[in-house]
């Protein structure tokens, strides 16, 4: 039971700076086992920074960091580009990694759940934006991994796109008991069984569950001085979705 | 015949094995957008030419002293620039000083033109054991090296969170791209180099789907190119670099016609 607590990654009073410019600003956050925690903000926010810090890419300035030990993060990148002139296929590309025992790890059940199968021989720089999301998240699971941490994943991707994913993502949560950290800059889409939501606007501005957020309107979230030139269009054709 | 001459077997025994080493590294500069790389180290290193002359060493170890000390200086300033600019800026620097020497020192008198565009005559038998153990080396480096440089080259984040120590492999990298550029700076030219290093790889680009046949096809078409440019240029007399350059662009060309009809 202890183990269940124990959080995987947990940040207290974290702060990145670069030069005089402070882009993290006393974050103290925890990831617990199971859980999905959503991150948004506005852009220029330091999401994806605060993923970097979480990653180990980035060292913080300030403030410390403890991961469980050993922990095994997937890591699905904002959307990658392909250099073009590097020839690449989804099979080169998936059986690249570094430190994985290959023996260890169900590849063609990943493959076939992401349902890459039918574009295996293909080059990376052919598929579309959901055989690409899908890539990167068969990518990540063959760590294996207690944790995926995911950026932006539905960029690119339309309503019915991002629909899928969300589905794929949640069936293969389940399946594997992975916890997340998701970044989104769209409010209106965070996962339905997310756990704690973050307001990221350099510092943390709120948290809690998403139904508390969503009462609160998304400029007063942030405090940005904005009028509110965009509005939400609820398109009441595609309600059966959710 | 004159064509089978010894200065012709070491030539084409030295460009072979300059060929096997630099084709396989020109791919990776490709996969890692740094084209302007091997140009810039080439630049600088006629101030290691300069300097052998007048110190009256062999220029090949001046050479590689500065194309070094070059290298470094970009890896230590890169944290605070971005690399193309501190490339154009040290490697035009280099340059400079290594132009104002030849100018004020009067007493030597350098065949610059011999550097600038490689001359088959100043290979030696020297030359030649140096570049073959440095192609071996070089191989084997790719080869231990395979899986973390190409995770690097395909995305850096994605690589450390696997665990790659990223900034090893780019020193590492620089560091072969110097000791090469500085042995092969004989043969093909300073101002050429960076040619032998592209074309070839592009080329391979034009036909393969796997990373591990760009290298190959890249190494075949610059064993062809360099070999049919060092006979070319024994035949009519001319420097060795134009000759390996322009039996690549040929190669090249080719390759597009190829992978036109086979996409038709």
């Amino acid at each position: 039971m202890n183990s269940l607590k124990q959080p995987l990654i947990h940040c207290h009073k974290l702060s990145y700076s670069q030069g005089s410019n402070k882009i993290l600003d006393n974050i103290t956050l925890e990831v617990l086992p199971r859980s999905i925690v959503t991150i948004i903000g506005p852009n220029g926010g330091g999401k994806t920074t605060l993923i970097k810090i979480l990653l180990g890419i980035l060292k913080p300035t300030m403030g410390e960091i403890h991961r469980k030990k050993n922990i095994k993060i997937g890591y699905m990148p904002q959307k990658i580009i392909f250099n073009k002139q590097l020839p690449l296929t989804v099979r080169n590309f998936l059986f690249l990694n570094y430190n994985i025992d290959y023996s260890n790890v169900d590849i063609f059940k990943i493959i076939s759940d992401t349902s890459l199968t039918h574009i295996i021989d293909q080059q990376v720089h052919d598929i579309s934006g959901g055989e690409l999301q899908r890539l990167m998240l068969a990518k990540a699971l063959l760590h294996n991994p207690e944790l995926m941490i995911l950026d932006e994943p539905l960029q690119g991707l339309d309503i019915k796109g991002q629909n899928d994913f969300y589905l794929l993502l949640e069936k293969i949560r389940l399946e594997q008991k992975i916890s997340m950290v998701m970044v989104s800059h769209d409010l209106y889409t965070v996962i339905k069984s997310t756990n704690h939501v973050i307001c990221l606007n350099k510092h943390i501005c709120c948290q809690g569950l998403p139904k508390t957020i969503q009462k609160q309107s998304y400029d007063n979230l942030f405090g940005l001085p904005i009028d509110s030139t965009l509005a939400y269009y609820k398109h009441h054709h595609h309600e059966d979705i959710k | 015949m004159i064509l089978f001459n010894d200065f012709m077997v070491y030539a084409l025994i030295c460009g072979i094995a300059i060929a096997l080493s630099m084709c396989p590294i020109g791919c990776v500069v490709l996969w890692k957008r740094m084209t302007f790389l091997g140009d810039a180290i080439a630049h600088s290193a006629t101030l290691g030419v300069v300097l052998g002359i007048i110190l009256n060493i062999n220029t090949t170890y001046t050479v590689l002293l500065i194309s070094i000390i070059f290298v470094l200086t970009i890896i230590y300033l890169k944290k605070h620039h971005t690399n193309d600019t501190l490339l154009a800026i040290f490697s035009q620097s280099f340059l400079a000083i290594g132009l104002l020497i030849i100018s004020i020192v009067k007493y030597i008198r350098i065949d610059i033109m011999s550097y600038l565009f490689g001359d088959l005559l100043m290979v030696d038998l020297n030359d030649i054991i140096i570049i073959s153990i440095l192609t071996i080396f070089i191989l084997l480096w790719l080869y231990f090296r395979w899986k973390l440089l190409l995770s690097a080259a395909i995305n850096e984040d994605m690589a450390m969170v696997e665990g790659i120590n990223t900034k090893v492999i780019e020193f590492e990298f620089m560091l072969i791209m110097a000791v090469l550029i500085s042995f092969s700076i004989k043969i093909v030219g300073i101002l050429l180099i960076s040619s032998m290093l592209v074309i070839p790889a592009a080329t391979a680009r034009n036909l393969s789907h796997t990373p591990k046949q760009m290298m190959v096809y890249a190494t075949i078409f610059g064993i062809l190119s360099v070999s049919s440019g060092i006979i070319i240029s024994a035949l009519f007399d001319t420097p060795s670099g134009p000759a390996i350059v322009i039996s690549s662009v040929c190669i090249f060309i080719g390759s597009l016609f190829a992978k036109n009809i086979v996409s038709i």
